[in-house]
């Protein structure tokens, strides 16, 4: 099998359990960890391609660079929201956040 | 091979703005520091330093014409352009739509910073929200401009993360934490959707930049057309342009991605609600045109796109009739907006599908309406929160008696509203001519302006109940006193725009004229 | 003079109105009746200005680019029709600022303020001759008229003034798509590049614009504009919002909603519906006939039933403007079916439009009287007041004889014009409408025989005031008018002449021309462009109509049909 296959290959599973996790965590945490893991099969296709592509061209290990990065602030402020409702009403379970109407 | 002809440092002028916004932010976290809880301190600094951004805009302005006439949406076809427009290697772009579109963010930044410079008071750290709101502007600005994928999602994130932060800055209020994590979950996972719909566009064309550039002479707008011939690569390119429009679709409010709308709207503080149902939405639609008209193949999406212009028009409007929130009202009317302007962004598709020589209608339509709306709606929203301030009240029946009570503030409020609902004398009216010329001139598209007919007239009904509410039920509070020169400035630069831009049309339009082609 | 001077001045006066404090009600009033009265002088001074006779299709014509990108001008001008329309609206507003003299005594100013941006607007739209600018002057009455109806109105105003706005609204919209979708239409010829909204140019036979656009896409443009003008008008089955709204109304309101608001459905028609869309006003013509004789008799029919006195005016004028309606159409149903065209329904219904005006005004002013005095309208709570006031009860004998079409004064010739142009149409339709005249007569009548006459029992009435000076000069003008117009209609006649035969019968014949190209046999010898069968020497082909000597009343069908119809129809029957 070519190799750049099973890379995506690998990628579109990890995107969809992130996916999945997504859908089905109701637990604010665990919906951040779902959403590192479609992050990082963004990433690893991005590695992928660079790495198969041109070799010349070092875009897409910088682009995964970058989204480590930004991935990184987002959970820091992801984290700090969620601490902030913890704060206020004792829980951090997303189906039990009524007080604005859905 | 092209190479570009600014020298570096005049590639730095093409962002001058965003460099000042940086510059005020960071002045704003040091005004902080020295002079803490100091709001109208920081809020003087916040709104300098967007007027200045928006003096600023002069300079990538003057640059871009200095070759002539302005492409509005810059083509790889157009080498003489790639070479004059774009900056610092090819990720920054000052073609019309992005000069157009920062104008308008700057405009709404300035209008939304007027509206909080007595609201900051709230704040513990006054200073730092304002530098929020300059950073969330530079970011929109960013999007206005990238012309690059990984400009296009670093701007997207740092325009999400920064509203995350203001969404959910009245921090010991549960409504506004959770209509912060709301968005933030909401915003977080369609940015990694369309991260990964990236990141197969840069496997397909091996590249991120739009346009060709310096060392290279093929962008993804080149490489796309070449793919877009082989069947192999076609649906990758299509699946590609679905993850991306879930990105876009979350930032500019569009039916099936608008369902955070209202939550948040309602729970953050106003001027927040403002600067996201304007600036942000703006710089989506900025972004979306971006991708949508010149990279993806127009005869694919435009289906789709019309369809969903017309669900968010409808779902935008019928949502808004029962509501009995103002915020929540306006938050669904700014769905339904954005599906005017969706409609807008389909004509324009739908010509260039056809092969169709553009018309004006389809060049000036979309920022136009954007235009028009930044004054409208933050008109609006400043009325709700002058509001607010003295009677602690979203609820549109206690807007009973507010023409006795406050005639300027109910005569500004009928303005505004019928602007819009687009009729005249006002600028949305200017706005939804455009649109509706728009659709009525590409072919096949009739069904939409009917579609965008018929949901104006629902939204005449839901906007006319507060008006009703203002000048047929009598005044239950005494008069109001309140007055305030932040919300006093902003109210009449959004009067002042309503008002301008209907009735001198033709010179506002001959400013978007450097960018015809 | 200038027109735009006349249509500023009243926004200039309720700017100034802006600047009165609060509490000075009296200085308020001046001042509106004022600038109201100025107005109206100024448009006296339009009509010294206004040669009947030039054949130039819009005089006074005034020209500034707006949106030059699409073609968009601040373009006002006036034909015949329009002028008198401005003048009716001119009076109509002034007397109503003088009938709410003692009727409104709250918000003073915001009345005022709103009575004067109405008559802004209500100048602007007859005044416009770019298409955008009319639909802009057409929305911008909206609000002020929401006003007046939802402030100072009766209870049910909630109801009443959001029907009126959703109905208006509905029409005046679709009427914008069809606008731009006209201005589409228009890229051909001189204005190939952009298009264009201007009325005077499209409208020009020697640009050829309406003879390139395909008669189905005609026929929806048409009937966009046909319903935000039905609704306006209100033809039946869109009439419901009208009882709704002139009850709930004050007076002045009533008075400019039935005297100027509804002219301006008509005027529509005969605007932009008959010249711009003629193929399809052809082709729509039997229906709207038949929507005016059910919306004639059904007006009549319900009038009778009414206990309230301006319920039975507000029926009264679906009834009365089903007339107008009938005359236009009979008109095009005529053209179709006949070489020659015979304007006098065009003419009747235009006079029909002024009279209603007159006349419903006048009857809308003297309900307001009967409430302020008594707070009721119920025609039960009245009877024998002729014995109390009896000059109030002669100026609304003559109001109620002009209204039902008493030879003499001014109803009787607009409706007599419309019943004679009805019959080219077909004897039928004329049975039909003339029953509603006669309706008409009987259910007014009646209605004045319970009100002023018969004993005078309720005691509530035996101390009614009669009119004082101000509540006179309210009813006095309109009621000259009447006799003025009813002895000498010429003076109007003329005015309308040689605007119907530039804007409404000339883009009708050259219609017909299109449908029928050539080919036709004509008796009279082939004209340079195929000439009309039976017109004789003289064959209006795609241009100007050549300036013609004044006639008394003349009509274009009548000089061009040669012998067969050459009679004086309007004229000579009236006067004896």
């Amino acid at each position: 099998m070519d190799p750049l296959n099973a890379f995506l290959i690998v990628s579109a599973g990890l995107f969809s359990v992130g996916v999945f996790g997504v859908l089905t965590r109701r637990n604010a945490v665990a919906i951040l960890m779902s959403i590192e893991l479609m992050l990082n099969a963004a990433n690893l296709n991005l590695i992928a391609f660079a790495r198969f592509g041109d070799p010349t061209v070092l875009a897409g290990q910088v682009f995964a660079i970058f989204v480590l990065t930004v991935a990184a602030a987002e959970a820091a402020v992801g984290l700090a929201i969620v601490l902030c409702v913890y704060r206020n009403i004792r829980h951090i379970n997303v189906d039990d956040l009524h007080i604005l109407k859905w | 091979m092209p190479t570009p002809i600014l020298p570096s440092g005049e590639q730095f002028l093409t962002i001058l703005p965003e460099l000042v916004l940086l510059a005020g932010g960071m002045l704003l976290l040091v005004v902080e520091m020295v002079w803490p809880r100091n709001t109208r301190l920081s809020a003087v600094v916040g709104i300098g330093t967007l007027a200045a951004a928006l003096v600023a805009l002069a300079a990538p302005w003057q640059l871009a014409a200095e070759g002539g006439r302005v492409p509005f949406l810059l083509n790889a076809a157009d080498p003489a352009h790639t070479n004059t427009l774009l900056s610092l290697s090819g990720t920054v772009v000052s073609d019309g739509l992005a000069l157009a579109f920062k104008a308008i963010l700057l405009t709404g930044g300035l209008i939304v910073m007027l509206m909080s410079a007595r609201y900051g008071e709230r704040f513990r750290n006054p200073a730092e929200f304002f530098s929020l709101l300059v950073f969330a502007t530079l970011a929109s600005l960013l999007l206005a401009g990238a012309a690059d994928l990984l400009m296009i999602y670093l701007a997207l994130e740092f325009l999400s993360i920064s509203s995350y932060i203001l969404v959910g800055y009245l921090k010991f209020q549960p409504r506004s934490t959770e209509a912060s994590i709301k968005y933030f979950l909401y915003g977080a996972i369609t940015a990694a959707v369309m991260l990964y719909g990236m990141s197969l566009v840069y496997g397909l064309t091996g590249t991120t930049n739009l346009y060709p550039t310096a060392g290279r002479d093929f962008g993804v707008q080149t490489q796309l057309q070449t793919l877009l011939t082989s069947a192999n690569t076609r649906p990758a390119i299509l699946i590609a342009a679905g993850l991306i429009l879930v990105g876009l679709g979350f930032k500019t409010a569009i039916v099936p991605f608008h369902q955070w709308v209202p939550d948040v709207y309602d729970g953050s503080p106003t001027p927040v609600m403002a600067w996201l149902s304007v600036v942000s939405k703006a710089a989506g639609f900025a972004a979306l045109v971006r991708v949508f008209i010149s990279l993806f193949p127009a005869q694919e999406w435009v289906g789709p796109l019309a369809i969903l212009a017309a669900l968010t028009m409808v779902l935008g409007n019928l949502a808004a009739i029962p509501q009995t929130n103002i915020k929540r009202l306006l938050a669904y009317s700014s769905i339904s907006h954005a599906g005017y302007v969706l409609m807008g962004v389909v004509a324009w598709g739908q010509m260039q599908a056809m092969g169709q020589q553009l018309t004006p209608w389809h060049l000036y339509g979309v920022p136009v309406y954007l235009a028009t709306y930044v004054f409208m709606n933050l008109g609006a929203l400043a009325v709700v929160l002058t509001f607010y301030e003295e009677n602690r009240t979203h609820e549109i029946d206690d807007y009973a008696g507010l023409s006795q009570r406050s005639p300027v503030l109910a005569w500004l409020m009928v303005f505004f509203l019928l602007s819009l609902a687009g009729i005249p004398p006002t600028a949305g009216f200017i706005g939804k001519f455009l649109l509706l010329g728009a659709a009525i001139a590409a072919p096949g598209l009739w069904w939409l302006a009917v579609v965008a007919f018929v949901t104006t007239v629902i939204s005449v009904y839901y906007y006319w109940r507060v008006v009703q509410v203002m000048f047929l039920r009598p005044a239950q509070r005494p008069e109001m006193k309140r007055r305030e020169w932040g919300i006093a400035w902003a109210l009449g630069l959004a009067v002042f725009g309503t008002a301008a831009i209907f009735l001198g049309a033709g010179g506002f339009l001959e400013m978007f004229r450097l960018h015809l082609p | 003079m200038s027109l735009s001077l006349v249509i500023f001045l009243p926004l200039l006066g309720a700017i100034g109105l802006l600047l009165i404090p609060r509490g000075s009600e009296g200085v308020m009033r001046w001042g509106a009746l004022l600038v109201s009265g100025i107005t109206f002088l100024l448009s006296l001074g339009l009509l010294g200005s206004f040669d009947t006779l030039d054949d130039a299709r819009f005089q006074l014509v005034e020209n500034v680019a707006w949106i030059p990108q699409f073609g968009v001008q601040y373009k006002v001008g006036v034909d015949g029709i329009s002028l008198a329309l401005i003048l009716l609206t001119t009076l109509l507003s002034a007397l109503a600022i003088l009938s709410s003299w003692s009727a409104v005594t709250e918000r003073v100013k915001e009345y005022y303020i709103a009575l004067l941006v109405l008559e802004t607007g209500m100048l602007g739209v007859f005044a416009a001759l770019d298409l955008v600018l009319f639909y802009v002057f057409w929305e911008a009455m909206l609000v002020p008229m929401y006003l007046l109806i939802g402030v100072w109105g009766g209870a049910n105003r909630i109801y009443a003034t959001i029907k009126f706005v959703l109905y208006t609204l509905v029409g005046s919209l679709l009427m914008l798509v069809a606008i731009v979708a006209l201005y589409l239409y228009t890229r051909t010829g001189p204005a190939a590049a952009t298009g264009s909204f201007d009325l005077q140019y499209i409208l020009a036979p020697e640009n050829f614009v309406l003879g390139s656009i395909a008669p189905e896409v005609k026929r929806w443009m048409f009937l966009a504009f046909a319903l935000a003008f039905a609704i306006k008008v209100p033809m039946w089955p869109f009439h419901t919002w009208l009882p709704d709204a002139h009850v709930e109304a004050p007076t002045a309101g009533s008075v400019i909603l039935a005297g100027v608001l509804l002219k301006m459905g008509t005027y529509g028609f005969l605007r932009f519906c008959l010249p711009l869309f003629p193929e399809a006003a052809l082709w729509a013509a039997p229906w709207i006939i038949i929507l005016s004789v059910i919306g004639i008799i059904y007006g009549a029919v319900v009038a009778f039933a009414q206990e309230d006195v301006k319920k039975l005016v507000a029926y009264s004028s679906v009834s009365h403007l089903g007339f107008c309606m009938l005359g236009m159409f009979a008109f095009m149903r005529v053209a179709a079916a006949d070489q020659n065209l015979i304007n006098t329904g065009v003419l009747g219904s235009m006079l029909q439009s002024i009279n209603h005006g007159l006349a419903t005004g006048a009857l809308f002013l003297i309900v307001g009287m009967l409430y302020e005095r008594r707070h009721t309208r119920e025609i039960a709570a009245f009877g024998g007041l002729w014995k109390v006031i009896p000059v109030f009860g002669a100026l609304f004998l003559i109001t109620t004889l002009s209204s039902i079409g008493l030879p003499g004064l001014a109803g009787f010739i607009g409706e007599f014009m419309i019943l004679l142009g009805s019959w080219m149409a077909g004897p039928w339709i004329t049975v039909a409408a003339a029953s509603g005249v006669v309706l008409g007569a009987v259910y007014m009548l009646w209605m004045y025989q319970r009100v002023m006459q018969g004993p005078l029992d309720n005691p509530a009435n035996q101390k009614l005031r009669d009119l004082n000076w101000r509540e006179l000069w309210t009813l006095v003008p309109l009621v000259v008018l009447m006799f003025w117009i009813g002895i000498y209609p010429n003076a109007l006649l003329r005015l309308f002449d040689q605007a119907v035969a530039d804007n409404v019968v000339l883009p009708v014949q050259q219609a017909k021309i299109r449908q029928f190209p050539p080919a036709l046999p004509s008796p009279g010898g082939p004209g340079p462009h195929g000439a009309l069968p039976g017109s004789g020497t003289r064959a209006i082909v795609a241009q100007k109509l050549p300036r013609r000597p004044m006639r008394e009343a003349s009509s274009l069908a009548a000089e061009t049909a040669g012998d067969e119809t050459d009679v004086d129809p309007q004229m000579n029957a009236d006067e004896r």
